[in-house]
């Protein structure tokens, strides 16, 4: 897709292969991507200093695995797949798989200093996370990225009505659950 | 309390503020982090490539054929070893020495010289001789008195 397959892209995988080159051409990709994996993986895993970690472990896997890299998909489609499984694998070991019935998310984002959000903010936050995993993605995509649902269907899979159907039932899910004071 | 589910929350409301924060220059260190990270990934990787490499083609072949000839050898020994000392040939041998033991020490205190005769004796024998050596010595004590 020409949306994520970007002539950079190429040149930067063929400049890895480059004897010499290497480490330069990874320096690139962290520039340009660091900071939008860093986003996606911090609305799933919630606070700073996990996604940093998670941020490092993907690009160390990015690392490991360019040589057997094959085109078949963009740089950035792999390398974003790669940070979501990251993230979930980092949710399910912290056990905090899903944290809506605990209050301990709330406590927590009270003394982040990374997070400054009010109330309705945290709620919000309990709720997306309550979301079953792909709801989650696609809501976090649409909502967050604004990517279109071709660009989506590229990253997660599934077909762009499906994921259409996901945004919708995620969206009433959160409206219906905000409570207002 | 008043709190009322709202059906005209608006979403589109919170997007407007995203309220998670990065540290200041977070991004920058970040690269700069994984440079060194990566650096010291691949000379690790690089060290144990070469090491590899080495043992590979260097010991391995070689190491190979020590233990292949030293299992041969230990294998051969051990065969040899059974067929050259049975239980019979131990009990032979312990028998004879004990024997052989016994005998000189009698030859000892009968003051016989096993070298000199060179004829090993068995007990009864021995005994005979003794008896007839005190008769000797009997006659030869009646003689002088």
């Amino acid at each position: 897709m020409d949306f994520f397959c970007t002539v950079r892209d190429k040149e930067i995988i063929n400049m890895y292969f480059i004897e010499g080159k290497k480490h330069y051409a990874f320096n690139l990709m962290v520039r340009n991507y660091s900071e939008k994996l860093y986003w996606q993986i911090r609305r799933i895993v919630i606070f700073h200093e996990d996604a940093d970690d998670v941020l490092q472990e993907t690009f160390i896997k990015v690392w490991n695995g360019l040589p057997k890299f094959q085109a078949n998909s963009s740089l950035f489609t792999w390398m974003y797949r790669i940070a979501t499984n990251e993230a979930l694998n980092h949710l399910k070991k912290s056990k905090r798989i899903s944290t809506t019935n605990t209050a301990d998310l709330e406590n927590q984002l009270k003394e982040d200093p990374f997070f400054d959000g009010d109330k309705v903010y945290v709620q919000f936050l309990k709720i997306v996370d309550a979301l079953p995993d792909k709801q989650k993605l696609v809501f976090q995509l649409k909502y967050f990225e604004q990517y279109t649902y071709e660009d989506i269907a590229d990253l997660v899979g599934g077909s762009v009505g499906s994921l259409k159907a996901s945004y919708h039932h995620a969206v009433k899910k959160i409206e219906r659950n905000i409570v207002k004071d | 309390m008043t709190q009322e589910k709202s059906s005209d929350f608006n979403l589109k409301k919170l997007r407007k503020k995203d309220s998670f924060k990065v540290p200041d220059n977070y991004f920058e260190d970040f690269n700069y982090r994984m440079q060194i990270e990566i650096s010291s990934n691949s000379a690790e990787v690089s060290f144990l490539d070469r090491l590899l490499y080495m043992l590979r083609l260097r010991f391995t072949v070689p190491f190979l054929l020590v233990c292949f000839i030293s299992f041969l050898a230990i294998q051969f020994d051990l065969n040899n070893r059974e067929e050259l000392v049975t239980d019979a040939d131990i009990e032979y041998y312990l028998m004879n020495q004990f024997q052989y033991l016994q005998l000189e020490e009698i030859a000892d205190l009968a003051n016989f010289k096993m070298e000199e005769s060179k004829v090993l004796m068995k007990d009864s024998e021995i005994l005979d001789y003794l008896e007839t050596e005190s008769i000797e010595n009997e006659l030869i004590y009646q003689q002088l008195n």
